[in-house]
C-alpha cells in the first residue's frame, strides 16, 4: 500500500510541530522517518494512524482518502485497518499473549479460525509456548514480538512502527533489527518506521525521510542520504562529517594519506590518536576545524599529515538556516 | 462544528450542575446564614458570636490541641519513620499493616476504650488498686492530646517515612566524604531535606486534629474542653437551636482549613525538593548496635500497646464481662451482651441494617458517580474540568462537620421542593457528598498508571470507542474503582458526625448506637457492637487487600 501524505500540518498550541508536508511512502518497502526528538516524526506517524488529527492537507492510502481538511473526511483510527507497534510496546495487561494478539480479529468480529490465526502470528514471531503468559511474564524482547505479532495477526496492508526498538537493551536491538527486516520482508508488508538512531535507520529501510523541526530536510535511499546529503543538517545528523567550510565536507573513510589523481589535498596536523581495535582514529586540526579519520598506523601528536580527497567525494551542501 | 461542540461539553456542564447542587450550595448556606440575620445583611451578630468569651476560649482551645497533637505525633512517628526507613527494620512489611491500625479505628471507639480503661474504678484501676487517682491526670487536655496523637501518627510516620525514603543515601554519604560528622549531617542535609514533606505532614495532621469530632465528643467532654467541632454540633442540636452561631463558627473553621491548605500548597510547590531519582538513587542500610535494637524493639512494643493494645484490649474485655463491677474473675464472663445485641430489642438490628444499608448504597453511587466523572474530565479538553476536579475534591478538604451542617442548612430550606431532609435519603446525599473524593482519587491514580498507548493500541487495533471501554478501560480501572467502593463502604459504615447531626428521629446506625449506649444504656452491649463493627470493616479491608493481591498476579 502506498501512503500518500498531501501538505499535512499541525500545530499544538500555537507551536507547529509539522510544517507542511508532503510525502509518498513506498509501497511493499520499509520507509524510515528519521529525526532527533521533537522534530516532529512520531507526530507524523500518528497522524497516518488517526491518532492525531492534521490541522491542513490530505492523507490517502492507496486511492482511499483516509483525511482531508477540505472533503472534511477523517477516518477514526479503527477503521483504517493499519498494525501498529508501539514504543512502549502497549500490551494490555490484563490480557494474556493470546487475548493480546486476538484483540484485533475479535474487535473486527473476524472470529472464524481465529485461533489458527493467532497461533500462525505467534509462530511467525517464535512465540509457539507463550500462549498462556501475562505481559509481565516476558521479557522486553518478546514482548516486542507479541506487540508485533498483534499487528501482523489483522493482516493489514501496512504496519507503522513507534521507535519500537528503543525500549531493548543494546544487544537485544541489534538482534531484534535484523528479526524484524527479515520478518516484514518474508511477509511482503509495507512498513512505516519511526526512529531517532541513524544507524538503525540505513540497516533497516528501503527509504529514509530525515525530519528537522517539522519539516522533510531530505527523502532517498539510506545510500543517497550518506553519500550525498542536502542540508548540513542531514550531513551533521546520518553519519560522521569532517566540514572543510560551511558548505563542504567529507566522509572520514573517504579520505586517504596516499597521493592520488582527480584529488585536492589539505595539509592538517593530529592533535589526537585513539585505537579502535580495527584502526586508530586521527583528529586533526584543519585551520579552524576538526577532522577524524581512520587509518592503519599509529601516528604522534604533532606529526603534520597531508590528506587527499577525490574530488567526487566532496560533498557540497545547502546551508541550514 | 460549533453546535458539536456544544454537544460534546453537555456532560461536563450536567456535572458542574449537579456538583454545585450537591456541594457548593450547602457551603454557600453556611456563610449566608453566618451573615444573614432576617433576610439582612448583618455581620454583627456573627462578629458578637465570636467575640463570646466562651467562643474565644472555645477557638483558643481548638488551635492548642492541634498544635499539641501535631507535636506529640511527631515525637511518636519520627524515631519510627527513621527506624523503618534506614534500618533492618524497614524490611519488616508487617509493620507497614500493623501501624495503620490505629489510623484505621474509628477514633470515637478508640477514646471509649481509653475512657473504660483509665476512668475511676476503670480497667487500669482494677488491676492496680494504686493507681487509684490516676483518672485525674488521664482526663486533661493532656489525655486528650494523646488519645488523639495515637490516632494520627501512623498518618506522619507514613509521610516522614516516604520522605526518608526518598533521599537517596549517597546524599548523606557524600556529607560524610567531604568531612561531616553524623550530627552534622543530621542537621545539614537530612533535616532540611525532610524539612517540606515534614511541614505538609503537619499541617495535614492539624487539619485533621481541628476537624475531628469523635475523640472531642466523647472523651474532651468529660472535663468539658469544648472545641470547634463539639460547639457547631451543639449550636446544631441542643435546644434553643441556633443555626446562625453554629454557622459562624463552620464559616471560621473553613476559614481555617483553607488558610492551611493554602500554606501546604505553598510548600508543596516551593520548599519541597525533587528527589526521585529512579537509577542512582541506593539505600544503605544502618547497622545498629545490639542494644539500640533492643530499644527499637521495646519502643516499638510501647508504642503498639499504646495505641492498639489498651484500647482494643478495653473494648473487647468490657463486652465480655457479666458484671462490670466484679471485674476480671473467672465466671465473670459472657458472650450475653453479644446475644442481647440481636434480642433484647430491635434497636441493635435496625443500626446494622441502616450502616449496611447506607453504606453499600452511599459506596455505589460513589463509584458510578465518581468513575463517570474522572471518564468526563479525562476526554474532556474543557477548561471547566479543572473546576470539575476541583469541586469534586473540595469535601475531603473541608471538616464533615461544616458540609453536613451546609446540607442540614441547604435541605431544610428546599425542603418544600425536594422533601428529603428526616429521610435516610439525605443520609445517602451526605455520605455520598462527603465520601466521592474517594473514588475520584482512587480511579484518577489508576488512570495514571495506565500508559495512553493501551488505549491509542485499542483504537488502531480496531476497537470501537465502547469496544475499547469494555475490554480494556473498564478492566484496568477496575481495581480503582473497587477499592473506592470498599473504602467508601467502610468509612461509611462507621461514620459518626453525620448521623448524629441529621439521621431522622429514632434513626439509629452503628455509630450513633454505640455512642448512645456508652453514654446511657448498657456499656457492655455498646462495647460488643464496636467489637463487631470494627471486626466487619477490617474483613471488608482484608477482603479488598486480597483483592488488590490477586490482580497484582
Amino acid at each position: 500500500m502506498e501512503i500518500r501524505l498531501k501538505a499535512v500540518e499541525k500545530s499544538f498550541n500555537r507551536k507547529k510541530v509539522i510544517q507542511s508536508t508532503t510525502l509518498s511512502m513506498v509501497n511493499g518497502g520499509l520507509t524510515t522517518l528519521l529525526g532527533p526528538s521533537g522534530c516532529g516524526k512520531t507526530t507524523l506517524l500518528r497522524m497516518i494512524a488517526g491518532l492525531e488529527t492534521p490541522d491542513a492537507g490530505e492523507i490517502y492510502f492507496d486511492d482511499r482518502c483516509v483525511f482531508s481538511k477540505e472533503k472534511r473526511t477523517n477516518l477514526p483510527p479503527e477503521k483504517r485497518g493499519l498494525g501498529f507497534v508501539f514504543q512502549d510496546f502497549a500490551l494490555w495487561p490484563h490480557m494474556n499473549v493470546f487475548e493480546n494478539v486476538a484483540f484485533g480479529l475479535r474487535a473486527a468480529k473476524h472470529t472464524d479460525s481465529l485461533e489458527q490465526k493467532v497461533k500462525d502470528a505467534l509462530h511467525a514471531v517464535q512465540l509457539d509456548d507463550f500462549v498462556d503468559h501475562y505481559p509481565h511474564q516476558l521479557s522486553g524482547g518478546q514482548q516486542q514480538r507479541v506487540a508485533f505479532a498483534r499487528a501482523i495477526v489483522i493482516e493489514p496492508k501496512c504496519i507503522l512502527f513507534d521507535e519500537p526498538l528503543s525500549a531493548l537493551d543494546a544487544l537485544l536491538r541489534e538482534e531484534m533489527r535484523t528479526e524484524l527486516r527479515e520478518l516484514i520482508t518474508r511477509l511482503e508488508i509495507t512498513a512505516v518506521f519511526v526512529t531517532h538512531d541513524q544507524t538503525e535507520a540505513m540497516s533497516m529501510s528501503d527509504a529514509i525521510a530525515v525530519l528537522s523541526a517539522g519539516a522533510v530536510e531530505q527523502y532517498g535511499t539510506p545510500e543517497e542520504i550518506y553519500s550525498t546529503p542536502k542540508t548540513e543538517f542531514v550531513a551533521k545528523f546520518v553519519g560522521s562529517s569532517n566540514w572543510i567550510d560551511k558548505t563542504h565536507m567529507f566522509r572520514p573513510e573517504r579520505a586517504s594519506l596516499e597521493p592520488m589523481a582527480n584529488a585536492i589535498s589539505f595539509d592538517a596536523e593530529v592533535s589526537s590518536v585513539q585505537f579502535l581495535g580495527s584502526a586508530y582514529q586521527l583528529r586533526l586540526i584543519y585551520g579552524d576545524q576538526s577532522w577524524s579519520i581512520p587509518f592503519s598506523n599509529k601516528m604522534s601528536v604533532g606529526t603534520k599529515v597531508t590528506i587527499y580527497i577525490n574530488q567526487n567525494d566532496l560533498i557540497e551542501v545547502k546551508e541550514t538556516r | 462544528m460549533k453546535a458539536n461542540n456544544l454537544k460534546k461539553r453537555i456532560p461536563l456542564i450536567l456535572l458542574v450542575a449537579l456538583l454545585c447542587f450537591l456541594i457548593v450550595c450547602p457551603l454557600v448556606m453556611i456563610f449566608a446564614k453566618a451573615v444573614i440575620t432576617d433576610g439582612r445583611f448583618d455581620f454583627l451578630s456573627a462578629w458578637q458570636t465570636l467575640k463570646a468569651d466562651q467562643n474565644l476560649e472555645m477557638i483558643g482551645n481548638s488551635l492548642l490541641l492541634g498544635m499539641l497533637v501535631v507535636l506529640v505525633s511527631t515525637i511518636i512517628a519520627a524515631p519510627l519513620a527513621y527506624l523503618f526507613s534506614r534500618t533492618r527494620f524497614a524490611h519488616y512489611h508487617f509493620f507497614d499493616i500493623i501501624f495503620m491500625i490505629p489510623f484505621m479505628t474509628p477514633p470515637y471507639i478508640a477514646s471509649m476504650g481509653w475512657i473504660l480503661f483509665m476512668q475511676k474504678r476503670g480497667l487500669l484501676q482494677q488491676f492496680i488498686p494504686a493507681m487509684a487517682g490516676s483518672e485525674n491526670c488521664f482526663f486533661s487536655l493532656g489525655g486528650l492530646v494523646l488519645v488523639m496523637s495515637l490516632h494520627v501518627f501512623p498518618f506522619m510516620l507514613t509521610m516522614l517515612k516516604n520522605a526518608m525514603l526518598n533521599i537517596p543515601s549517597s546524599l548523606e554519604e557524600s556529607g560524610a566524604v567531604f568531612g561531616a560528622s553524623f550530627v552534622r549531617r543530621l542537621r545539614k542535609i537530612f533535616l532540611p531535606l525532610i524539612s517540606g514533606n515534614y511541614a505538609i505532614g503537619a499541617l495535614l495532621v492539624f487539619v485533621k486534629t481541628i476537624a475531628e469530632y469523635g475523640t472531642p465528643a466523647t472523651l474532651g467532654k468529660r472535663f468539658g474542653f469544648e472545641v470547634f467541632t463539639t460547639e457547631i454540633h451543639r449550636y446544631a442540636t441542643i435546644a434553643p437551636i441556633q443555626f446562625g452561631k453554629s454557622a459562624t463558627l463552620a464559616s471560621v473553621l473553613i476559614g481555617i482549613c483553607l488558610v492551611m491548605w493554602m500554606l501546604q500548597n505553598y510548600i508543596t510547590t516551593r520548599k519541597s525538593y525533587n528527589l526521585v531519582s529512579g537509577k542512582g538513587s541506593r539505600f544503605a542500610e544502618i547497622n545498629l548496635p545490639l542494644s539500640v535494637k533492643a530499644l527499637a524493639w521495646i519502643y516499638i512494643a510501647v508504642v503498639l500497646l499504646l495505641a492498639i493494645g489498651i484500647p482494643y484490649f478495653s473494648i473487647i474485655s468490657t463486652s465480655l464481662i457479666k458484671l462490670r463491677g466484679y471485674g476480671f474473675a473467672v465466671g465473670n464472663f459472657t458472650f450475653q451482651h453479644y446475644i442481647d445485641l440481636f434480642t433484647a430489642n430491635i434497636k441493635g438490628v435496625s443500626a446494622l441494617k441502616n450502616s449496611v444499608f447506607l453504606a453499600v448504597v452511599s459506596a455505589s453511587i460513589c463509584a458510578v458517580l465518581g468513575t463517570v466523572l474522572v471518564l468526563v474530565i479525562r476526554s474532556s479538553k474543557s477548561k471547566l474540568k479543572k473546576v470539575v476536579e476541583a469541586i469534586g475534591l473540595l469535601p475531603e478538604m473541608l471538616p464533615s462537620i461544616v458540609l453536613v451542617i451546609g446540607i442540614m442548612l441547604f435541605w431544610n430550606q428546599i425542603y418544600n421542593v425536594l422533601p428529603l431532609y428526616n429521610t435516610l435519603g439525605i443520609l445517602v446525599l451526605t455520605y455520598v457528598v462527603l465520601f466521592l473524593p474517594y473514588t475520584i482519587q482512587y480511579v484518577t491514580s489508576s488512570f495514571t498508571q495506565i500508559s495512553d498507548s493501551l488505549m491509542a493500541a485499542g483504537q488502531v487495533f480496531g476497537g470501537s470507542p465502547f469496544y475499547i471501554f469494555r475490554r480494556i478501560t473498564m478492566p484496568l480501572i477496575l481495581k480503582g474503582v473497587a477499592t473506592g467502593w470498599m473504602m467508601t463502604f467502610i468509612i461509611a459504615f462507621r461514620e459518626l458526625v453525620t448521623a448524629s447531626l441529621i439521621a431522622p428521629p429514632n434513626t439509629l446506625v452503628v455509630s450513633t448506637y454505640i455512642m448512645r449506649e456508652f453514654e446511657q444504656g448498657s456499656v457492655s452491649i455498646g462495647m460488643a457492637m464496636a467489637v463487631l463493627c470494627v471486626l466487619l470493616t477490617t474483613t471488608a479491608l482484608l477482603i479488598l487487600n486480597r483483592f488488590i493481591d490477586r490482580q497484582k498476579g
